[in-house]
């Protein structure tokens, strides 16, 4: 064994490390516990899961504006699964957050739950009900209100309409799957698809639209997925997907990310079944520019079912936890009742008839008007029919992985129905 | 004091500072944990929350979801002895065999490090059944029928398995490159003096040598592949069906989609013991072929 | 063997632009080259998305260099958002984050590989066993402790977690059993104690192992999005994964703006790469002179 040089060099390299090391901690301004001071001013912090540039900072500051002894700040958060963790866990310490946004009602639930969310029925002077409408039902929680929720949400497919002239079909205003399918094939060509989901996480249109009357639970307690009008829908997309190849198949799309909104832009997709939220896109024509004008259909029905109403979103809550219980409530009144217009053009009308509704319609396209058949954009906010049941999450996602396994081609319609009935019911059970 | 035992004082405060950050970081919040798995709490506030004893884990057996992830989760783990075994060779070549090692290496990292969206994004378009580049490559040579990838619930585990090797790579390069540089190059110059040829010098010379890191490689691949979901989330989200679902995103989904807590700290108590156990196997036959100096 | 006689070998070889070797050696990096073109594609895609226009995004088959690149979405980056504090947030926490990971980790490691005490190798597995705990189940644990001792919505929440890692511990461990005992053993004979040891044998020989470790380390640091996710709530704390969340809209993505930061992102971690490996090649040399 020989004797080893103990070198004293790569010691010596610690040391500036250590400077480093000790600047960047002297750099770590303390604590900051939400930056503002506390001494008699009142500041409401407000969760929303909307860019604070689209509309909720403008609304924020008019707030602050006409309210300077109540001061009320936005933080954004992203509305997917990490995003509502972050709130959650902001919701447990009573001082990030006052106010907050749900955009489902099992989000809510979720939050009440866990007993973060304050009971309205405290306050008397504004009834949910009457300004609402009885939509606003379907956010009730144990027969109480926990959140207002402010605006229409109106799903509904935009059709490119030069695309429907060209071949000669109308606007739809109301119409069945069969026709809607018929539709999509005569408005296929050799660069266009006739129809595209936007979005492939959620209840499917044909689902909520198969079940609107029976509900999807039957007066037994069990699945109601083996009705008839689910067989008849699943096999209007499977031909729509696979036969008449109106519609890229489901896997497909999936499986390469494919964005149904580029598409329909880029008019290699006619129809594009959608909500009001598109809107922002459909209307920004510098980022997104077409040469086509857009117009609006209801998502079908089916033959001698109901219309799927519109529901109600963006439901705004007070925190348990809020030091300033009166002061939230006064914003959310505020809110509701008009200032919330600011976010008109990301396709938000308010809920309350009280609202300047036709004001927000009007702001919502202000500008790029000419670029849409606007009567039939109008009867998107005022449709009328039957309010679809809160599907549990764990069924949203079991239901789509069924179906996926049957529009990939490995189960047949009628396993497929078959499954979902057993895991549906077995959920029912637990 | 004596020297001895101040020295032996010493060694303890050598490991102390880690022990008790591990205590703080990790032991506590998941005894913590333990408890939650044996009640219903389905949130933070918790205002509901009982002691339900062994439900959740009874549950768990007729759940076709988790025995679904357990068998994906299984198939998952094979991309580990790939990705290390391929890092080998290719960490021996980058060692010394080729010119501009710096910039290859750093090539090789990139995947590790680049913004994963970009990699979903990317893979996705590669692989996309009807039109991506290696389908059409397959294609052009002769295979008629070529896999739809990750849009079949029978390949989207395998094709998740190759873009998992392709990711790792790089990481296990780089820890095998700084292995090798502690292998004496006298002992490789000497069994090339005898003849012997230079793969069976890397085998049986340099992979012994190597061993204990070759060895710490499969642990925290086994490991990670446990407890990561990162890359299926951002790729398939688990589908098509659920055939690319693994125990790991399976506890997310519960602890903070359904927000069923409970249930979710049950599974994860089940993955903890089965990641145990497959550790600890390796770490008994660990005996027979990692070789300390 | 000694590095002059590995030179005389190169010399050798370059004299000779036809020997075998070096056929090889070309060959080798031919081979090396095109996997490793496979391995960069996302990176190549990220780079020109930034240059491009939202519409050039999803056209299919992907162009790779974008037909009219732009700085737009780089200089709005840096000017719009809070990035630069992001980005000054991010330094922060991975260099404090994996200089104490170094400190605290390579101490530990030293002390599992080469001090005997009783139950040593027990006390390392249950050690290494929190390891395998899923981290989702700890979120909600950890939070409730950190708002408790009021870190949460501060740097500390991710630096100090950041400290202790089992994985570096269990990485430089597996290092230091490869450095032959009669080393340590003798020193302590000659009468050195343990801190010297560690830091006139271990680190030096480990030095390859160390950097590799604070180039894996500081990406983890540099890339932790779920800790700043849940335990940072105020934007100016915000870090560059948490920042990249600004580029998601309500129902669109900025993919031309997400990955011009993500460029941006990447340039520290890939200084720090090649710094660490001219580290690792140096140690080649001392490595051949200790025999």
């Amino acid at each position: 064994m020989k004797k080893h040089k103990y070198r004293i060099k790569s010691f010596l390299l610690i040391v500036p490390c250590f400077i480093v090391f000790a600047f960047l901690i002297g750099c770590n301004s303390e604590g900051s516990q939400n930056g503002s001071a506390s001494n008699d001013e009142v500041v409401l912090y407000l969760w929303g899961g909307v860019p604070a540039e689209a509309g909720p900072q403008e609304v924020v500051d008019q707030w602050n504006e006409e309210n300077p002894d109540i001061k009320v700040e936005y933080t954004r958060f992203v509305n997917d699964d990490d995003g509502n963790l972050r709130l959650n866990t902001a919701l447990q310490t009573g001082d990030s957050v006052d106010l907050f946004m749900s955009y489902a009602p099992n989000y809510l639930q979720d939050r009440v739950e866990s007993g973060f969310v304050l009971d309205l029925a405290q306050f008397d002077d504004y009834d949910i009900d009457e300004k609402m409408g009885e939509e606003a039902q379907l956010w009730k929680i144990d027969d109480t209100y926990y959140g207002v929720p402010t605006k229409q949400s109106a799903n509904f497919i935009y059709l490119n309409k030069t695309a429907l002239d060209e071949a000669g079909l109308p606007i739809p205003e109301q119409w069945t799957w069969t026709e809607f399918k018929e539709y999509a094939e005569k408005l296929t060509t050799d660069t266009r698809l006739g129809y595209s989901q936007f979005d492939t996480g959620g209840t499917p249109e044909y689902v909520t639209s198969a079940l609107i009357d029976e509900g999807y639970v039957n007066a037994e307690g069990t699945s109601n997925f083996d009705h008839e009008n689910m067989t008849e829908a699943l096999e209007i997309m499977y031909g729509m997907m696979h036969v008449d190849q109106s519609m890229m198949p489901l896997g497909e799309q999936i499986a390469t990310g494919a964005a149904a909104d580029q598409m329909f832009f880029n008019e290699e997709v006619a129809m594009l079944g959608a909500f009001e939220g598109l809107l922002r896109m459909t209307n920004d024509i510098e980022e997104y520019p077409r040469d086509f004008e857009i117009a609006f259909a209801p998502f079908p029905t089916f033959d001698g079912g109901s219309q799927v109403a519109p529901i109600l979103g963006d439901t705004l809550s007070i925190a348990a936890n809020t030091d300033y219980p009166e002061e939230a409530w006064e914003f959310i009144k505020w809110y509701s009742e008009g200032g919330m217009l600011p976010l008109a053009s990301g396709g938000r009308v308010p809920a309350s008839k009280d609202a300047p509704v036709d004001e927000a319609i009007t702001q919502m396209v202000e500008g790029v008007e000419d670029t849409y058949d606007m009567p039939s954009l109008e009867r998107m906010f005022n449709q009328s029919g039957v309010t679809a049941d809160v599907m549990p999450l764990q069924i949203v996602d079991l239901l789509n992985q069924e179906l996926e396994r049957y529009f990939i081609g490995e189960q047949d319609a009628d396993q497929t129905i078959e499954n979902l009935v057993d895991r549906h019911n077995q959920y029912l059970e637990n | 004091m004596g020297w001895m035992r101040r020295q032996r004082l010493i060694g303890y405060l050598f490991i102390l500072p880690s022990i008790i950050g591990v205590l703080t970081f990790f032991t506590f919040p998941l005894l913590f944990s333990v408890i939650l798995a044996f009640t219903n709490w389905s949130g933070p506030g918790g205002i509901n929350t009982e002691f339900i004893g062994t439900t959740n884990f009874i549950n768990m057996f007729n759940d076709s979801i988790f025995l679904t992830t357990i068998k994906n989760t299984g198939i998952y783990l094979l991309h580990v002895p790939i990705s290390v075994g391929l890092a080998f060779i290719v960490a021996i070549i980058l060692n010394r065999m080729v010119y501009m090692r710096n910039t290859l290496r750093a090539m090789f990292f990139l995947p590790y490090i680049t913004s994963s969206i970009a990699i979903a994004f990317v893979w996705m378009l590669l692989l996309s059944p009807s039109n991506g580049p290696v389908n059409e490559t397959l294609r052009a040579i002769g295979i008629t029928n070529p896999p739809s990838w990750l849009a079949s619930g029978d390949t989207a585990m395998h094709a998740i398995n190759l873009m998992s090797v392709w990711f790792i790579l790089g990481f296990n390069v780089i820890i095998f490159l700084a292995a090798l540089q502690n292998v004496p190059a006298e002992l490789e110059e000497a069994a090339r003096v005898d003849g012997a040829k230079f793969w069976h010098i890397q085998l049986f010379i340099t992979f012994p040598l190597v061993s204990p890191i070759t060895f710490f490689l499969l642990i925290i691949g086994f490991i990670n592949t446990f407890k990561n979901f990162g890359l299926i989330h951002a790729l398939t989200g688990g589908g098509p069906g659920d055939s690319t679902n693994v125990l790991a995103l399976y506890v997310y989904q519960n602890a903070f989609r359904y927000y069923e807590l409970g249930y979710a700290s049950a599974i994860a108590v089940i993955l903890f013991i089965i990641i145990l156990i497959v550790t600890l196997i390796q770490w008994y036959i660990q005996r027979k072929w990692v070789y300390y100096q | 063997m000694s590095i002059l006689r590995a030179k005389a070998l190169d010399q050798k070889a370059a004299a000779n632009p036809l020997s075998k070797g070096r056929i090889l050696k070309v060959l080798m990096t031919i081979v090396m080259s095109i996997l490793a073109i496979f391995m960069i594609l996302p990176f190549i895609w990220m780079l020109s998305t930034s240059f491009k226009s939202p519409s050039e995004v999803f056209v299919f088959p992907i162009q790779w260099i974008p037909a009219d690149p732009s700085f737009e979405h780089h200089i709005k980056v840096w000017l719009d958002n809070h990035f630069a504090q992001y980005y000054f947030n991010s330094l922060k926490v991975a260099i404090l984050g994996t200089g104490g990971a170094i400190i605290i980790g390579s101490l530990a490691a030293y002390g599992f590989a080469r001090i005997s005490f009783k139950g040593r190798d027990l006390i390392f597995f249950l050690y290494l066993s929190m390891m395998m705990v899923p981290p989702q189940v700890l979120f909600v644990p950890k939070f409730i402790m950190f708002d408790w001792a009021g870190i949460y919505n501060t740097h500390w929440a991710l630096i100090l977690p950041s400290f202790v890692t089992i994985f570096g511990v269990f990485y430089l461990r597996q290092f230091f059993l490869g450095i032959p005992k009669e080393i340590s053993e003798s020193a302590f004979i000659d009468g050195a104690g343990h801190l010297r040891i560690f830091f006139q044998i271990f680190l030096p020989l480990a030095k390859p192992a160390i950097v590799t470790f604070a180039i894996i380390d500081f990406s983890w640091n540099w890339n932790n999005y779920e800790d700043a996710l849940v335990f940072l709530i105020s934007e100016q704390l915000f870090t560059v994964p948490l920042g990249l969340q600004n580029f998601v809209h309500e129902f669109s993505i900025d993919y031309n703006g997400m990955m011009a930061a993500a460029s941006a992102a990447i340039i520290p971690m890939i200084i720090i790469f090649f710094i660490g490996q001219k580290y690792i090649i140096q140690s080649v040399a001392s490595s051949a002179v200790k025999g």
